[in-house]
């Protein structure tokens, strides 16, 4: 009862002010939350439905391709996700690969991998340096121009590269490409399903909605795509936490386009548990910050 | 059969005496000297070497000597004027022509010693060194010596030099192996396999080769090379990782002069494990620019040229070979070995029948039959003969020259017992059958049965009537 009566009074007390107070009080949600959740969602949805002008189809004239996998002991995920890219639709890419220091079986398996050809470079480094690092050596060892980023523990729709990579083709004036990505273990638990929706929202709605605004800021590590002249041009990525963001950030600072694909799908994990979640949000803010 | 290596050394044969069925006039020693060691110098000209006090020199043609002496450069293509194809590869050969041809060396290893000159002191030495080896010589039987079947041939020659037929690294074949054996007997290494299924020979393993899978040559250039353009030109660098800024890069990147200057930030790093780090090493290929941490490994045949990765390679084991001891009762017994069935379990029975047969020793053959019970499944049948010939052979060998056989798909399983022992194991077979069969969890039936020396002659009589049609 007494949640009742403090919503009633809460309700009168708002039912009392003045409208312009009403303003003060609650600009930032009206600015700021609500077209996120709202006009968002509506001006998303008719954007996708009036001019989803993304031809489908094969894609011409695709430069070289490089696809850079950096993984500190991904013997669990690596092989699927090599297997899986060459699964794709579009297949004319090298892949490079570093190992950041595993101490497991996951530069065996690269070198398996190399021996059958599914992997052109495979790196190994015996001290963790950190992703960043690592995709700065991958990117010096590829030899294509344009550079695709992966996590090793994400699986791919048949033609996510193809999609990927058209924006960057068929549009010179687009330096990196963001992919959409959704949770693969939705169904384990409520927090993934939870999360699942949460990306739903922020990466497929939320990125597609900025990308109509061009107002993409953040190339997720794990699943991008970069022109190599612009990649060399602001110098790869640096060093610490949040390094998407930041080398997105530079990009943009360069002056170069930066868009984001929903039609380019990847797959990944998220923490099955609340302290799983917990630890990774509360790396994710640090670095970001 | 197993022998120590020391005992190959010591081969003590009887006496030689006439095999009972010999009719060919076979050549003699000098029956006046046979004290006397007899050495046939090659070329037997009065001028040629200087023999010791305790040796003769062969006086007439066709008389068999003990030693023979090479005292020229390549007088060893003259020995087939002076003795028969099977003497000149048993008799101990010492070579005191002082020539080192060491480009021959590689290929015949005809000598059993070389001597740098051809003094009288030099020579008795040799003859003192190859005192047993001549003493076994004089112990063969004489028709072992003047034997046309380079098989009879390469096991004399073996059991004679008390050792065995050794292969030797040799980059001059293709095989980059070969036996010492094969300039004495033509033919050594295939002889040597036919011996080693007749169970005369017994194989040990030396090396495995890897070949050409197209000449199948062994000579073979391994070399790393680029995992891109194949090319050889690689060279080791360090990784180099600026700690500051994450810029990540082969060494080369960062060089400048003596300085290692970041591409990236345009820094200098200084201090190492402050600045920078050294993750790890790659590989690069001066020819394509390649970069790999692994660099794969390719062979190029130096008979045919072709390039391959090693993967494409194929392999050949190279064995040696060691006289077993029915090889040593076969050369002592001077029987000649039979044509074989081309079962190698039924070559081997008939080898032993024949030899004691010759010999005019008695013996008898154990023979166990096993039979497949119903409802065992395929792979526990398959384990059950394979523990139960363990055990049959555990319990036979060494002191019995054991077979495994296999009779459409029934298994086989001999024990070639010499002397006069049917009765006997007959006596003990019940003993013999629970030894065996009490160590399996589900024994297999087993049929047993000893025949003597008539009974498998009629056996094998029949199986050599049942080849013929």
């Amino acid at each position: 009862m007494i949640g009742v009566d403090i919503f009633v009074r809460t309700w009168e007390f708002l039912g009392s002010l003045p409208e312009g107070a009403f303003i003060a009080i609650f600009w930032l949600t009206i600015l700021a939350e609500l077209p996120r959740y709202f006009v968002g969602v509506q001006a998303t949805a008719a954007a996708a439905l009036l001019h989803d002008d993304q031809p489908r189809g094969p894609i011409q004239h695709v430069p070289s391709v490089s696809i850079l996998l950096v993984g500190h002991n991904e013997e669990k995920s690596l092989e699927s996700c090599v297997r899986s890219l060459h699964n794709q639709t579009f297949n004319q890419f090298e892949i490079v690969c570093v190992d950041d220091g595993s101490n497991d079986q996951t530069f065996a398996i690269m070198r398996r991998l190399q021996r059958e050809g599914l992997i052109r470079t495979a790196v190994r480094l015996e001290l963790r340096g950190s992703k960043p690092s690592g995709i700065n050596l991958a990117a010096r060892l590829a030899r294509g121009d344009i550079l695709v980023v992966i996590d090793c523990d994400c699986s791919f729709e048949p033609d996510a590269i193809q999609e990927l990579l058209r924006p960057i083709v068929e549009r010179p004036s687009v330096a990196a490409v963001s992919g959409n990505i959704l949770v693969r273990n939705w169904q384990r638990s409520i927090t993934t399903s939870l999360q699942a929706i949460e990306y739903l929202l922020s990466i497929s709605l939320g990125k597609t909605y900025a990308n109509i605004l061009d107002q993409v800021w953040c190339v997720s590590g794990a699943f991008g795509a970069f022109r190599r002249d612009a990649w060399e041009r602001v110098f790869g990525m640096d060093t610490g936490g949040g390094e998407d963001f930041d080398f997105t950030i530079r990009l943009r600072l360069a002056g170069y386009k930066v868009v984001f694909t929903r039609h380019s799908i990847c797959y990944t994990d998220v923490p099955e548990t609340l302290y799983a979640l917990l630890r990774q949000r509360h790396r994710w803010e640090r670095d970001t910050f | 059969m197993s022998r120590s290596a020391s005992s190959t050394q010591t081969v003590a044969l009887p006496p030689r005496s006439e095999a009972p069925s010999s009719k060919v006039q076979h050549p003699t020693r000098g029956k006046e000297f046979a004290d006397k060691i007899s050495v046939l110098c090659i070329p037997n000209g009065p001028e040629h070497g200087s023999i010791p006090e305790g040796a003769r020199k062969v006086r007439e043609r066709g008389e068999m000597p003990d030693v023979v002496v090479l005292t020229e450069a390549n007088a060893a293509r003259l020995m087939a004027d002076y003795l028969p194809a099977s003497a000149a590869a048993i008799i101990p050969v010492i070579d005191t022509s002082g020539e080192d041809h060491r480009e021959s060396a590689w290929r015949c290893e005809f000598a059993d010693l070389r001597l740098k000159g051809a003094s009288a002191f030099s020579l008795n030495e040799a003859l003192c060194i190859l005192k047993p080896t001549i003493d076994r010589v004089r112990a063969l039987p004489a028709p072992v010596l003047a034997a046309t079947d380079p098989r009879i041939t390469l096991l004399a020659r073996l059991v004679v030099r008390g050792r065995d037929m050794e292969p030797k690294r040799d980059p001059s074949f293709r095989e980059t192996v070969s036996y010492s054996d094969a300039s004495a007997v033509p033919g050594a290494l295939t002889l040597a396999e036919e011996l080693a299924r007749l169970g005369l020979l017994e194989r040990k393993f030396f090396d495995k080769l890897i070949t050409c899978p197209r000449c199948d040559s062994a000579r073979l250039c391994v070399r790393e090379r680029c995992g891109a353009c194949h090319g050889t030109d690689l060279v080791e660098e360090a990784v180099i990782h600026h700690l500051r800024c994450s810029a990540q890069a082969p060494e080369h990147d960062f060089r400048q002069g003596t300085s290692l200057i970041c591409p990236k930030c345009r820094l200098h790093l200084e201090h190492f494990s402050v600045d920078y780090d050294r993750p790890g090493s790659v590989m690069l290929c001066r020819n394509c620019g390649h970069i790999s941490t692994d660099a794969g490994v390719g062979f190029t045949c130096l008979d045919c040229d072709k390039e391959g990765d090693t993967d494409e390679t194929g392999a050949r084991i190279v064995w040696r070979y060691r006289i077993t001891e029915a090889g040593i009762a076969h050369v002592k017994s001077g029987v000649p070995l039979l044509k074989g069935f081309g079962n190698p379990a039924l070559d081997r029975l008939e080898t032993f029948v024949s030899r004691e047969k010759a010999a005019g020793r008695p013996f008898c053959v154990l023979v166990c039959r096993l039979t497949r019970p119903q409802n065992v499944s395929q792979r526990l049948w398959e384990q059950t003969s394979a523990l139960f010939g363990e055990l049959f052979r555990e319990m036979f060998a060494p002191q019995t020259e054991t077979l495994d056989a296999i009779v459409g798909t029934t298994p086989l399983f001999l024990a070639l017992l010499g002397g006069d022992h049917k009765n006997e194991v007959e006596r003990v077979l019940s003993n013999i059958r629970m030894d065996l069969e009490r160590h399996l969890k589900d024994p297999p039936g087993a049929d047993y049965a000893v025949f003597g020396p008539d009974e498998m002659m009629r056996i094998l009589g029949g199986q050599r009537l049942k080849g013929a049609t």
